[in-house]
């Protein structure tokens, strides 16, 4: 590999600077995978536009993998429809749960890491996979508390699922500094402990102290300390793509592009 | 204590996040993150769900949220989101029984056009989704002309909609910080067509003649027995303006095919 493969998060706010061609530095888009499924509308017609010019990975945030009810079919169905008309080079989801029964919270609510919660994950990852004919990537979640009977360390948990489903981790390094925070225990301990070869993509982005608690906001630039492991893992792993996610307070595309693109002068410290 | 199977805590995790009950068992077996209790880490849970749900719903009835002011709004919101769980994975897609929601408000009685006001925001929404295709230009005009039992079958990005309230003013002044609704004259009837050409979203305001006739064209009735209905209410009807009309609808491309 010649050069870092560094992406940014696809938002609507950037729709107008993305349709008019401008000269763009960042080599790919991720866009959100629910966003698209049931629109053929504007946002339907520009990331169609975009694919004919940049790879495009989607990434679901509804796929509720770990949910004890199921993965909802009709979801799988539009997904299949969009990842068929798209034809992304990554397709990921969370590891977590997003609905109970037919309600959805719409969020990435944490799982217990028990060998219970393992067998339904991989269960419906095996499903999942089987269903869309391709391997997926599941990324981990930043939380708020965890479950006093969960008896795996989540880097053991994930990579637990990996072998045993067959998908690979696209690591948001960030909820691991956020986690490491909130949790207590050392992210590096969890960087060092995932192999290179389960690791399928990176996610950067920003999160928010909130002063009993560090928060998964994805509103600012990435801090100093999630940018060290990021040079952590990049030095053994120079071919991981590598995405930044800014969600809330999005600033400029080029301000984005430029954030996005530390990575890869990290990436070149290393590699170049 | 007996662990929780997944299936429990997801339940027990769904009634906390919705505000329904305090679980006790499943507070028990959390272990909260930072320093937080371990109520306020389920509180974190609480409030990232109904900010998110209020965000959902003020994206979408943005103009709703511009009459009603950000006190007023909020506290319909959670009243909407607390009795109307989400079925959908995608958030946009919250909040189709709002504008029913908001007839039962009492704040009908001050905003009395407030839940036409949110119809006209789902069905822009809804249209904004959807798909335009081409549909009959110019040809189409000379076509309908030699048929009187003809029948139009209108676009999918094509919408009518009509209110005893003038909405559609609202609904323009929802980005002005500056003014107020109470300077708009809202008591006037406002009937519009929303519709999609060339990919982009427009609307049309109708006059009572137009749209009573795409109306009935819209339901399927035949060209013919259409204008005679609508000659009939509208005494002072020429055939220039049924003329301008039709060729506007064809200009605007919203027939998708005529049937014979």
């Amino acid at each position: 590999m010649s050069d870092c493969f560094v992406g940014v998060g696809l938002r609507t706010v950037h729709y107008p600077h993305i349709s008019s061609k401008p000269k763009i530095r960042i080599k790919w888009f991720e866009a959100v995978s629910e966003n698209y499924m049931d629109t053929k509308g504007r946002p339907f017609e520009v990331l169609t536009s975009l694919r004919r010019d940049f790879p495009v990975a989607l990434h679901g945030v509804s796929m509720s993998i770990g949910s004890a009810s199921g993965v909802s079919q009709s979801y799988l169905a539009k997904l299949k429809e969009l990842i068929n008309h798209i034809d992304p080079f990554i397709v990921s989801d969370h590891l977590c749960w997003a609905h109970f029964g037919n309600v959805s919270y719409n969020d990435l609510l944490p799982l217990p890491l028990t060998d219970e919660t393992l067998s339904l994950v991989v269960n419906h990852i095996d499903f999942v996979q089987s269903y869309l004919g391709r391997h997926l990537l599941f990324e981990n979640v930043s939380s708020y508390l965890t479950f006093k009977h969960s008896t795996y360390t989540e880097w053991d948990f994930l990579k637990e699922v990996v072998r045993r489903s067959g998908c690979k981790l696209l690591l948001d390094i960030n909820n691991i500094y956020v986690n490491a925070s909130n949790h207590r225990f050392d992210g590096c301990e969890f960087i060092d402990a995932i192999p290179n070869d389960y690791i399928g993509q990176v996610h950067m982005a920003g999160f928010t102290d909130m002063g009993t608690y560090y928060f998964d906001t994805h509103s600012k630039e990435v801090s100093d300390p999630v940018w060290n492991m990021y040079h952590r893992l990049i030095q053994r792993h120079p071919t991981v793509p590598v995405l930044l996610e800014w969600d809330e307070d999005i600033p400029s595309f080029e301000k984005l592009e430029n954030e996005a693109l530390k990575a890869a002068t990290i990436w070149s410290s290393y590699h170049g | 204590m007996d662990n929780l199977s997944l299936k429990e805590i997801q339940e027990a995790f769904s009634h906390m996040i919705y505000q329904k009950d305090q679980e006790k068992k499943f507070i028990a077996s959390i272990e909260p993150g930072g320093t937080l209790s371990r109520e306020e880490a389920i509180g974190v849970y609480q409030r990232a769900y109904k900010a998110r749900f209020t965000e959902a719903l003020g994206e979408t009835f943005e103009s709703v949220w511009w009459v009603v002011g950000d006190p007023q709004f909020f506290e319909l919101a959670e009243g909407y989101i607390y009795s109307h769980a989400s079925h959908v994975y995608n958030l946009s897609s919250y909040g189709a029984e709002f504008p029913q929601f908001l007839e039962k408000n009492k704040l009908t009685q001050t905003y009395p056009f407030l839940s036409d006001l949110a119809t006209f925001e789902w069905s822009f929404k809804e249209l904004f989704h959807t798909e335009d295709t081409q549909g009959i230009d110019a040809e189409g005009l000379a076509q309908m002309a030699e048929d009187g039992s003809l029948i139009f079958r209108f676009k999918k990005a094509f919408h009518l909609f009509s209110s005893p309230y003038d909405v559609f003013t609202i609904w323009g002044q929802r980005k002005n910080k500056n003014k107020e609704h109470a300077h708009i004259n809202w008591k006037e009837k406002t009937s519009l067509m929303i519709y999609k050409y060339q990919k982009e979203m427009h609307i049309k305001k109708l006059k009572e003649y137009e749209y009573a006739l795409l109306t009935l064209l819209y339901l399927g009735t035949p060209l013919a027995g259409a204008l005679q209905r609508v000659s009939q209410e509208f005494h002072s009807l020429s055939p220039q303006n049924i003329s301008d009309f039709f060729a506007f609808l064809f200009h605007a491309r919203v027939i998708e095919s005529i049937d014979k």
